[in-house]
């Protein structure tokens, strides 16, 4: 069988060699440029920071936002106890509560069902609106949830950093170090080339802050540090002129790894210090007891303490919901975790002052969303009480919720669907104008992306 | 058991090993299964001994070059000069037209210069000291080339290339197929699988097909990753056609659970195999002739019953299955940008740019040398090797666009940089598997998509592979951790590899050499890395031993001994250095950093 295949493909091999180099045509397209109106909304610039988090494996949503739907969506049902003015149904997942012990409850620490009239959700936001299905392939599920659209180039986080880069050139020019945003999940969220390159945002890892904040050359004698610049200047100056700007980069940005090294190195990034310092109104300890010690809980800490850094967004994966199996067992107690994370955003954003004025919750919006949402194909769970994820409603919405001062929607459900078949019965929401709206809020520039898809009032 | 040895019986071995819990065909020390198995398992198609190697870099014809911003132009004169030299490379008598030819001069470039580049790019770090007196000292260019070609890690260099562009993820699909088409990548570099055959196994390969989701999406993946641009909407439409019949599922692994997995759906035929006149259309692709993709029923190996009722699972595929479903790779190998696009493709990777925008004469004597080597690859890498497009000084002369006038210069890739640090310091570091991108989903209890919990295959599994597992089956992730901050060894769940110069980029690199060297409270390699052969620790510094630990510092680390300016900044940093009069070590940790750290590690 390899042989006849062989032979095949010699036999093709030797026309092409007859013919190679005859058939070269360049076919140029044609190239209309057409000057659109850039669209803002009345939300730019409100907002300082963005904490977005990813439920990460397929999300079921319907289980804790959008729940009032049939039980073939939302099999575990609704929570009680709601908060006045909460329009859309607040799924039981959300009060999974064991977590909140009496001493978390006496400092303060709410259920997620008293302040859900505090979150907007829209029931249907979608990755590709046109699409005749959904798209439930993990693989471009979650490219289009970190660029946008499958085979992205460009991470959403990227367009951000890019969407704000005049005001960060103009805060240093005022000597004003802000970190950028960062990844603190997935890398894909940072993809860049080209012009963007330079905007990809750092991707931390919990156990390397520590390389950030070392600051190796402060404990360099001043003789080494010479000669260190020395090689970097020496060989700058042999390569071809050509070459030169490409060492210069690196250079310049070994100058400006003392800035960032006085920011990581900061006390108020110990977000595992035992010590009771109190940063913007809070200490570390105090922090840590709200949000508990988790992977996920440690990021979202030191998210809030990146932001006092100037970082306009940070981006994290949380859970771990691909529960093909044993769902209808293992996702209450997977919620824990969420829930507490939420639960301790809210209690932290109100009590953190930040440097402008007012609270961080004034200036601070909290998003989640997931690479698809799940289905059980018209059942509550599937053979294995698991649930799948496929082209159907079930799996195309993603029921996003939306925290935080800036958010004018509070309370509200922004869109519908019908209960018994999960279609829409209201305006559905492209995911790619959703990330344009949030980078709206942020104040950046997002004209230059997903031209078919605008930013919208709706959240403001 | 080998799928391309005793392929008969292959199915039946899966069918076992999956349905009954029994272990033939689940080799946890081999786990590769796929269609990569059925191809190259004999002798590679050609011996290996590629010509043009030997080239005399040629003088310039002695004519005023042309202006800088004006096109060239080889008129008969240029021509005839071209065709009187002696040049056997490709890439050389493609270039001559537009470089010698006209007046233009190449620079030459000094051995251990060039072989550094050469083991960056073919081997994926830097060359040690032993290595630039014997590789790179061998008689010939193409001799050196030809040795660092025929080593292994040419093959795992090749083979993380196409692990970064197929986004290998043990999460998104199966490992096994990543396994085997790890495996047909290292057949195809070791010359025993033809390019366009690779391209008809890889089209088709359930590695890739089960990262996407509709047939246009693989089609489109398809071209960019052979013809190098999207398909016109007629033709992703059309190619699509030939993917109808794929199909995403998960296989119940009887070892690590529930793994996604490719399936078949038997489209466009009735119960029996027979075209359906009604639907065949949809399995029928007519632009490049006309090409219908249909397999025939067998009820024996289909999925019974649940989700996947009535499709097969691709691990059950037959020989002939697999060549049929191939149909699309081999359409695309038959369209002479197939071959022009691997030839821009690889000149890119090695030069940094695409010097048959500007030379296509390159371009063509490239491909016809490629099919003349019957599709070997490794031709290509050799001629483009040994050419003297890649085998100039990046250093000196002036601005020119005329990239080709100068040689590249460019970023290491992050494990490579890596890698080169833990050769030449001996620094304790783990390593990074591609392949397998979570090995810890395999030593962890209790996940839902595990059935049986930590199996003793799963450890078998990964410890066969080239992470390190510590005694408490927990993974060494110290060089996964710094490589992915870096921007290599990437997870692939998107797009991951990144190459950059960033700020925060370079903290980390500046800290992790920091602790390599042992600068502050770091403990650092052993010193006697870092000083001369014979010098103790505590050897009093003075103007000779500063002179002698960085003379050792640079030949360790940049392969080249200290310039005069070199030696004039060693003995001032000598003078400098307190509490006086330092010793070695106090010396000797500081060199290590500032050479380690510097732009000559970092670019080549």
């Amino acid at each position: 069988m390899t042989k006849r295949i062989k032979r095949a493909s010699s036999l093709t091999r030797r026309r092409l060699l007859q013919g190679a180099g005859l058939t070269a045509a360049a076919v140029a397209a044609p190239h209309l440029w057409i000057p659109r109106e850039v669209k803002a909304t009345d939300a730019f610039g409100t907002a300082k920071h963005l904490l977005y988090i990813r439920l990460s494996g397929g999300f079921r949503f319907p289980v804790a936002f959008n729940g009032d739907t049939g039980s073939q969506f939302n099999p575990f049902g609704l929570a009680s106890g709601i908060a006045s003015g909460t329009e859309w149904g607040v799924g039981s997942m959300l009060d999974q509560n064991e977590w909140r012990t009496d001493e978390l409850a006496g400092l303060g620490m709410k259920r997620v069902p008293e302040f859900t009239n505090e979150m907007a959700v829209i029931p249907c936001v979608d990755h590709e609106p046109l699409a005749g299905s959904a798209d439930g392939n993990h693989a471009t599920g979650l490219e289009r949830f970190l660029t946008g659209e499958v085979g992205g180039q460009t991470g959403l986080f990227t367009m951000l950093n890019y969407g704000l880069r005049e005001r960060t050139e103009a805060e240093t020019a005022e000597g004003i170090v802000s970190l950028p945003a960062i990844i603190m999940g997935e890398s894909g969220m940072g993809r860049g080339s080209g012009a963007y390159a330079a905007y990809r945002p750092a991707v931390l890892r919990g156990d390397d802050l520590d390389r950030f904040a070392s600051g190796a050359t402060n404990e360099l004698p001043e003789w080494a540090r010479s000669m260190a610049d020395g090689y970097d200047a020496r060989n700058k100056d042999r390569q071809n002129e050509m070459h030169a700007p490409t060492v210069d980069a690196y250079i310049r940005s070994r100058e400006a790894t003392k800035a960032y090294a006085d920011i990581f190195s900061s006390d108020i990034l110990k977000v595992g210090d035992n010590r009771d310092d109190i940063f913007d109104g809070l200490s570390n300890p105090q922090m840590a007891e709200v949000f508990g010690d988790s992977n996920g809980a440690r990021n979202v800490h030191l998210a809030l303490r990146l932001f006092h850094f100037g970082c306009p967004a940070v981006y994290i994966d949380q859970g771990g919901y691909d529960m093909h199996s044993d769902e209808e067992m293992n996702l209450p107690g997977r919620m824990e975790e969420f829930v507490r994370i939420l639960s301790g955003l809210e209690w932290s954003l109100k009590r953190l002052e930040h440097p402008d004025g007012g609270t961080y919750w004034d200036h601070t919006i909290v998003v989640a969303g997931s690479e698809f949402s799940r289905s059980a194909r018209g059942a509550r769970f599937n053979s294995a009480r698991g649930s799948d994820h496929g082209g159907d409603f079930a799996t195309r919405w993603m029921s996003m919720p939306f925290m935080g001062g800036p958010i004018g929607a509070k309370g509200r459900r922004l869109g519908a669907t019908n209960p018994d078949d999960l279609s829409p019965e209201g305006e559905v929401y492209s995911y790619r104008a959703t990330w344009k709206t949030l980078m709206d809020f942020l104040g950046a520039e997002s004209s230059e992306f997903f031209p078919a898809d605008d930013p919208y009032d709706a959240l403001c | 058991m080998r799928w391309g040895i005793a392929t008969s019986t292959l199915a039946a071995g899966l069918l076992v090993g999956a349905s009954c819990g029994d272990v033939i065909g689940l080799d946890a020390q081999d786990p590769a299964r796929g269609p990569g198995q059925l191809v190259g398992n004999g002798s590679p198609i050609t011996d290996g001994n590629f010509r043009g190697g030997a080239d005399e870099m040629p003088a310039p014809r002695d004519v005023e070059p042309p202006a800088a911003g004006l096109a060239i132009d080889c008129d008969a004169d240029c021509q005839a000069y071209c065709d009187g030299l002696p040049l056997e490379n490709p890439v050389n008598l493609g270039m001559c037209e537009v470089t010698w030819g006209v007046g233009l001069s190449t620079r030459p470039i000094e051995r251990n210069q060039a072989c550094r580049r050469l083991f960056a790019d073919m081997l994926g770090r830097y060359p040690n000291v032993e290595e630039l007196n014997t590789v790179c000292a061998a008689e010939s260019w193409g001799e050196t080339v030809k040795q660092v070609l025929a080593d292994d890690d040419f093959i795992r260099v090749q083979q993380r290339r196409w692990a970064d562009r197929l986004l290998y993820n043990n999460r998104a699909v199966n490992f096994e197929r990543a396994f085997d088409m790890d495996e047909l990548v290292g057949k195809a570099f070791e010359g025993r699988v033809a390019w366009d055959e690779f391209a008809a196994v890889t089209a088709a390969h359930p590695v890739i097909m089960r990262r996407l989701d509709t047939p246009a999406d693989r089609a489109e993946f398809m071209f960019e990753l052979f013809l190098g641009r999207p398909p016109y909407e007629g033709e992703r439409s059309d190619l699509a056609r030939l993917y109808r019949l794929w199909n995403n599922g998960y296989f119940d692994h009887p070892h690590v659970g529930r793994l996604p997995d490719s399936y078949i759906e038997y489209a466009c035929v009735d119960e029996d195999g027979n075209r359906d006149t009604n639907t065949i259309g949809e399995c029928t692709s007519v632009l490049w002739g006309h090409n219908e993709l249909t397999l025939t029923p067998d009820t024996k190996r289909i999925t019974k019953d649940g989700e996947l009722e009535g499709l097969l699972w691709t691990g059950k595929l037959e020989p002939n299955e697999w060549k049929a479903l191939q149909l699309p790779g081999r359409i695309i190998a038959s369209e002479p940008a197939f071959w022009e696009f691997v030839v821009q493709d690889t000149l890119t990777r090695y030069l940094g740019y695409d010097l048959a925008i500007e030379a296509p004469a390159v371009r063509h004597e490239l491909v016809r040398y490629l099919l003349g080597y019957e599709g070997d690859i490794r031709a290509l890498h050799f001629a483009i090797a040994t050419s003297f497009a890649y085998l100039q000084s990046s250093q000196g002369g002036s601005a020119s666009e005329r990239r080709w006038t100068y040689g590249p210069y460019k970023q290491i890739q992050v494990e490579g940089w890596l890698d080169s640090v833990k050769a030449t310091t001996g620094y304790d570091l783990s390593r990074c598997d591609h392949r397998l991108p979570h090995p810890e989903d395999y030593l962890e209890e209790n996940d839902e998509d595990n059935v049986e919990g930590l199996s003793g295959w799963a450890i078998a599994l990964v410890r066969n592979t080239r992470w390190d597992v510590d005694d408490d089956l927990e993974v060494e992730t110290d060089y996964r951790n710094l490589a992915r901050t870096l921007g290599g060894c990437p997870s692939n769940e998107v797009g991951g590899r990144f190459t950059t110069v960033s700020v925060l980029n370079t903290a980390v690199q500046e800290s992790f050499v920091a602790e390599v060297c042992g600068i502050g409270d770091a403990r650092g390699v052993g010193i006697e890395r870092l000083l001369p052969d014979g010098m103790e620790p505590g050897t009093v510094l003075d103007d000779a031993a500063a002179e002698a630990i960085v003379e050792h510092n640079q030949a360790l680390f940049l392969g080249r001994v200290p310039t005069d300016e070199e030696r004039d900044e060693a003995r001032a940093a000598a003078g400098q250095c307190s509490p006086a009069p330092c010793d070695a070590e106090a010396f000797a940790r500081p060199v290590c950093f500032a050479v380690l750290s510097s732009s000559e590690m970092l670019f080549y």
